[in-house]
């Protein structure tokens, strides 16, 4: 009876603490989920790094492809992956990166990807909207001095990176 | 105390949790307003789960999860934090319709039961709403530390569903919630304010003296609020009876709640549901009965009138012999409430030192006025709703109710019921459960203050005057640090400091 009570009276006082609380410190998983859900803005965003498994897990549940980390042969600069017959490709050209993604013969071939977002291991977010294909290929360059690409880039060439098509 | 503003002191606060407890608790609530009932239900079912037992919530959350697994062509055990309940219960109806084994309708569509290795469940719209804040609540614990294995453990439940994968999953995630309460919940200093609570009360049956000195008493230093006082006496009385209830008959262990089995009487037409049949699904839901109309987009109530409402529905009708206790909570709240919130803002219409002598308070002969005004105002919007449903009605009597529902509608000038009629009666038919447990509640409330109050107007206001000066000679001590001249010195903790 006295353990009964004691959780009730955790509950009822917990409860009316969390009522009267004002914002805290702890980050709310709705917002999170919120974030992961919707298309979110184009310039640099941080996840909080607790809840990088989480966004990267509703994002890879959202996104039409999702490629974890490059594939182990890939150096500094040029990185590459594939998922299915995908690849994704970049290509280092000094003052400019180049992105190339080969969507296959498969579903993305038929609809193409509109969007690209990329989740560093430190939780940075970074939006681009992808232009049309041709012929099955999406080529895009970023210079490295200014415009998207100052940021793009590192995320780009850091084979930890999440990238996710939608 | 001389010139400048007094010092500012609390009473200490006895803490259950750790701090990193209260904030992770707090911050599932910053995403939208929710109501105190439903705050309350999620607290509960973290810390005493759906008793008796302790790990049911985290066994329905797999189940859920699992379900909705096995519902979708693809898979995502993430669905129930990205996907709002509403959404979730219609997959899960869905499925139900389209024959997945396991999951079938209750209560029309309005909740599901699901199965797996014999036991059950019935799972509405709140219901399902809780699960979501549990296991939102288990991927933030801790600053996220276990987040990737919790949802390691979501992803697999949809992804592969099987008994085997069930028990596994509901195992980890009551371990993990096991650790939590072990490290962050204190239990051993509760259980002082349980004996304190019996000392005050013990055998006896408490009049409301006993109740407010339960919050005045100088010896009291486990309740803040009044509020938590007086559900503190509530509980305390409950599970007195409990388990007296319970030594005669024998403790039972399933897992599976009786009384959600029972059929709820629903037209299966999808014809008008009468509204017993509605006060029953909604039981089963164990939903926070006023939740929907915090929430709708009906200007039905006032913000005023709600806040009111789910006071009142909070001890009622545990609080019905302690008529004069509910009138001192009805009357007091609003002003601890008002008072604790413009400490913890800083901003305040009105000053400490003003309000603490409750001159905003509302007489007792006000608040009674006031439900009178909500049990009018409920019928008349259950009215509109009957008016809303039914094109011919039986009899004269249900002619009268349906006129005065159109005549109701076509006088109000609100701009949210400037919508077509059916999209109208979808919204009623959402707050509709909501309406009969209020009307059910002022009903019988108005009966109880009425049977009080036969002592008189008169008496009424005496009982509210002295009761005012009790409270605001608390409030100043508490909140302004004063030792009311009343009392003795030694227990103006505050003072001074």
């Amino acid at each position: 009876m006295s353990d009964d009570f004691t959780d009730r009276l955790a509950a009822t006082t917990l409860a009316e603490e969390a009522m009267e609380a004002g914002p805290g410190t702890a980050i709310p998983v709705a917002t999170v989920v919120r974030d992961a859900m919707e298309h979110g803005e184009a310039g640099p965003r941080v996840v909080p790094l607790g809840a990088v498994p989480l966004y990267r897990a509703l994002r890879t549940a959202g996104s039409r492809l999702s490629s974890p980390a490059a594939l182990a042969a890939s150096t500094g600069t040029e990185q590459a992956r594939v998922v299915g017959d995908v690849t994704i490709r970049t290509l280092d050209e000094g003052d400019v990166l180049w992105l190339m993604i080969d969507l296959g013969s498969g579903p993305l071939r038929a609809l193409a990807p509109q969007r690209l977002e990329l989740l560093g291991p430190g939780g940075r977010i970074m939006c681009v909207d992808l232009d049309a294909p041709i012929d099955g290929v999406i080529q895009m360059g970023f210079r490295r001095a200014d415009g998207p690409g100052r940021d793009m880039i590192p995320l780009l060439e850091d084979p930890a990176t999440s990238i996710f098509l939608m | 105390m001389l010139g400048g503003t007094p010092p500012v002191t609390l009473m200490p606060k006895i803490r259950y949790w750790s701090d990193t407890a209260q904030h992770e608790f707090a911050a599932l609530f910053e995403d939208a307003d929710h109501a105190p009932a439903f705050v309350e239900k999620v607290a509960d079912a973290l810390i005493r789960g759906w008793p008796p037992n302790r790990d049911k919530p985290l066994w329905a959350l797999a189940l859920v999860i699992e379900a909705l697994g096995r519902a979708s062509a693809r898979p995502n055990g993430l669905e129930i934090l990205a996907r709002s309940p509403a959404e979730v219960l219609a997959d899960l109806t869905g499925a139900a319709a389209a024959g997945v084994p396991g999951i079938a309708l209750a209560g029309g569509s309005r909740a599901v039961r699901l199965e797996a290795d014999g036991a059950t469940i019935v799972l509405g719209r709140a219901r399902i709403g809780i699960l979501r804040k549990i296991a939102e609540f288990l991927v933030a614990a801790d600053g996220y530390a276990h987040s990737a294995a919790i949802l390691a453990i979501f992803l697999d439940l949809a992804a592969n569903p099987s008994t085997d994968g069930l028990k596994d999953g509901v195992r980890a995630l009551s371990r993990r919630l096991y650790e939590y309460r072990k490290t962050h919940f204190a239990e051993g200093h509760a259980a002082s304010g349980f004996d304190y609570v019996r000392r005050r009360i013990g055998h006896g049956t408490p009049t409301d003296d006993d109740v407010l000195a339960l919050w005045t008493a100088p010896d009291n230093t486990h309740f803040g609020t009044y509020r938590t006082a007086f559900l503190s006496a509530l509980s305390f009385l409950a599970m007195r009876r409990a388990v007296t209830e319970r030594a005669a008959v024998g403790a039972a262990g399933s897992i599976d709640d009786p009384a959600n089995d029972r059929g709820t009487p629903e037209a299966e037409d999808g014809g008008v549901p009468s509204p017993l049949a509605l006060a029953a699904a909604f039981e089963e839901d164990g939903a926070p009965p006023l939740a929907a109309l915090k929430t709708t987009d009906l200007n039905v109530f006032t913000k005023a009138e709600v806040d009111f409402a789910e006071l009142l529905d909070g001890v009622w009708p545990a609080g019905r012999p302690l008529v004069r206790s509910v009138m001192r909570l009805l009357a007091f709240h609003p002003i601890q409430s008002g008072l604790s919130n413009a400490l913890r803002t800083g901003r305040s219409k009105v000053p400490a030192e003003q309000r603490v002598t409750c001159v905003e308070a509302a007489s007792y002969l006000d608040n009674r006025a006031r439900l009178d005004g909500l049990h009018e105002k409920t019928g008349g919007w259950l009215a509109v709703l009957y008016s809303l449903t039914v094109d011919e009605p039986p009899d004269r009597e249900a002619a009268r109710v349906s006129a005065r529902g159109e005549a109701l509608l076509s006088r109000s000038r609100s701009k949210s019921f400037d919508r077509p009629e059916d999209e109208l009666t979808a919204l009623f038919r959402e707050i509709a459960p909501s309406l009969v447990a209020l009307a059910h509640t002022t009903d019988d409330a108005r009966e109880a203050m009425t049977a009080w109050g036969g002592l008189g107007e008169e008496r009424m206001r005496d009982a509210f005057e002295a009761d005012r000066a009790v409270f605001a000679a608390e409030f100043a001590r508490r909140y302004l640090g004063r030792s009311p001249h009343a009392e003795g010195p030694g227990h103006d903790e505050g003072r001074g400091a």
